[in-house]
């Protein structure tokens, strides 16, 4: 009897684990420090539930460069400061729920297509540089978005309300209140499950997004991003627009960025008009990563597996300080330091695994070679 | 023609999202209505009436008091309900009002409107400009937090 032939990809256990140890990690965290937060059952859903509505939009708009090949976009603080800017005058407006949403929105749109495009362009003359170049286009903008708020607004820009205006006459102050708007997007379909508020209209909306995702990916467009993603070469050899392409990989995302801001800020009710935007970018990516994408891969999947490991890691983490050692601070300097050593521990990842297929790719072509 | 037909197609888009754009501002800005029970001029207060503001819950009222009521958009039901006091019955009285765009306060003087119901809107809703005193500003005031990591904790 001879034996069936198995029909599957040959994958040692080794190879499973390190493919996937940041999700494997942050499994083994949050299992150990669930007990030792203490908190319920339902608390822990609450949080994860409040803040998958919050983040979805945010690291799901990462998805689209990746596809395109350029990484992960660093340069989404972009949209979030456009986001933060619509959302700067609709307050001073006082245009207010979910009409005041969707004017920020508009608002955000034209200025994160400006800023999207010229991040686009930067990167087009940075290829193969992209996350890091993006990095320091989102330092170099928050330096713009500074100026323009600090005293462009009052001086230049009409801004009337007091509330908004520093005593000085010109430039935002520090917190900007978002409380007529507080949740009007979550709690406009209220629903409740084990005594947890689940955000159905802000999930509505992410899953609106993420079937964008999927006919997008399907288009001439998507295919596109797809074929730049994989060969740029090859991709300009088969008539496509690899530059156009990649410009409008990064107009998309910083576009989605900017409604994920507005989205992120209506949940939370304060905007940090200083603060806000300027970490946004590098926990949204934290966050992909955990769900188990690569600088290279990433997919709806690991969004929402990435948003709840990583979160619930947030969620936990001052608690479980607290507990160990009696100071909540330890981990609130554990989420963070945490946040960062994801980001390293993927990109050398990805690096440790591209050398490795080039390694196997020219071994394999010496031994046609003999 | 075909650049055209693109073009037009675009133009339409921008247009359509600016109508959107404006249609938001009007149905979403903010107003307070105050809802005043102070004796004005000859109009005398009332002694006690409810209110309700676009089907909110009545609000008891009495002589001297004013209730604040934050509203979005332009226009309104107002619902009163009073005891009579020849008859002791009760009695009510739903009406429209409609706030101007660059109105941020109004006040509607309720003694003025029960005195004369037919009367333009004009006379017993009017402009009110809030009496809060801005604080006094300090050096301290004008500063702003730029540090990268203080937005930590909010996440």
């Amino acid at each position: 009897m001879t034996k069936p032939e198995i029909n599957m990809k040959n994958i040692s256990v080794k190879e499973l684990i390190i493919n996937n140890i940041v999700p494997i990690l942050f499994i083994c965290i949050c299992a150990v420090g669930i007990p030792l937060s203490g908190y319920s059952g339902s608390y822990l859903l609450n949080e994860i539930l409040s803040r998958l509505g919050r983040n979805s939009f945010l690291v799901l708009s990462l998805l689209i460069p990746v596809m395109a090949g350029m990484g992960l976009n660093f340069g989404m603080t972009l949209g979030a400061m456009a986001g933060q800017i619509g959302l700067i005058f609709v307050s001073d407006w006082s245009v207010v729920g979910i009409p005041g949403m969707v004017l920020a929105a508009i608002i955000s749109t034209p200025i994160s297509i400006i800023l999207g495009y010229m991040c686009g362009t930067i990167l087009n003359h940075a290829k193969g540089r992209e996350m890091v170049t993006s990095y320091i286009i989102g330092f170099f903008m928050n330096g713009v978005y500074q100026l323009f708020v600090l005293y462009l607004m009052g001086s230049l820009i009409p801004i009337s309300s007091s509330e908004l205006i520093l005593p000085r006459g010109y430039g935002i102050r520090n917190t900007v209140n978002l409380e007529s708007m507080r949740k009007s997007l979550d709690n406009l379909i209220p629903f409740n499950i084990f005594g947890a508020s689940v955000p159905v209209a802000t999930l509505i909306l992410v899953a609106i997004f993420c079937l964008i995702i999927i006919w997008f990916r399907r288009t001439k467009l998507g295919q596109d991003m797809r074929a730049v993603g994989q060969d740029m070469e090859v991709a300009r050899q088969a008539g496509i627009k690899v530059e156009r392409t990649r410009v409008l990989s990064i107009i998309l995302s910083t576009v989605f960025a900017g409604y994920g801001m507005i989205i992120y800020l209506q949940n939370i009710g304060t905007l940090n008009t200083y603060n806000s935007h300027s970490q946004i970018g590098m926990f949204s990516i934290a966050a992909l990563l955990v769900g188990g994408a690569s600088v290279d891969k990433a997919n709806i999947r690991n969004v929402f597996i990435g948003i709840i490991l990583f979160h619930l890691m947030f969620t936990i983490a001052p608690t479980v300080g607290r507990n160990l050692i009696g100071e909540a601070q330890l981990g609130e300097y554990f989420r963070v330091f945490v946040s960062y050593g994801v980001i390293t521990l993927a990109l050398v990842l990805y690096e440790m695994r591209k050398r490795r297929a080039e390694r196997i790719a020219l071994e394999k072509g010496e031994e046609v070679a003999v | 023609m075909k650049v055209t037909r693109k073009l037009f197609i675009r133009l339409g888009a921008v247009l359509v999202i600016i109508i959107l754009g404006v249609v938001m501002f009007f149905v979403g800005k903010q107003h307070t209505i105050l809802i005043d029970n102070f004796s004005s001029g000859d109009y005398r207060a009332l002694d006690e009436f409810w209110v309700s503001v676009d089907g909110s819950d009545y609000l008891d009222m009495s002589r001297m008091m004013r209730e604040q009521f934050v509203v979005m958009g332009q226009k309104h039901n107002i619902s009163l309900q009073w005891e009579d006091e020849a008859s002791g019955q009760m009695l009510a009285v739903s009406f429209n009002i409609s706030i101007p765009l660059n109105e941020d306060m109004m006040l509607l003087s309720v003694p003025t409107f029960m005195a004369d119901m037919n009367a333009p809107q004009s006379t017993w809703l009017t402009h009110f400009e809030s009496q809060a005193t801005p604080s006094s500003s300090s050096p301290e005031d004008n500063t702003v937090v730029l540090d990268d990591t203080a937005s930590f904790s909010s996440f």
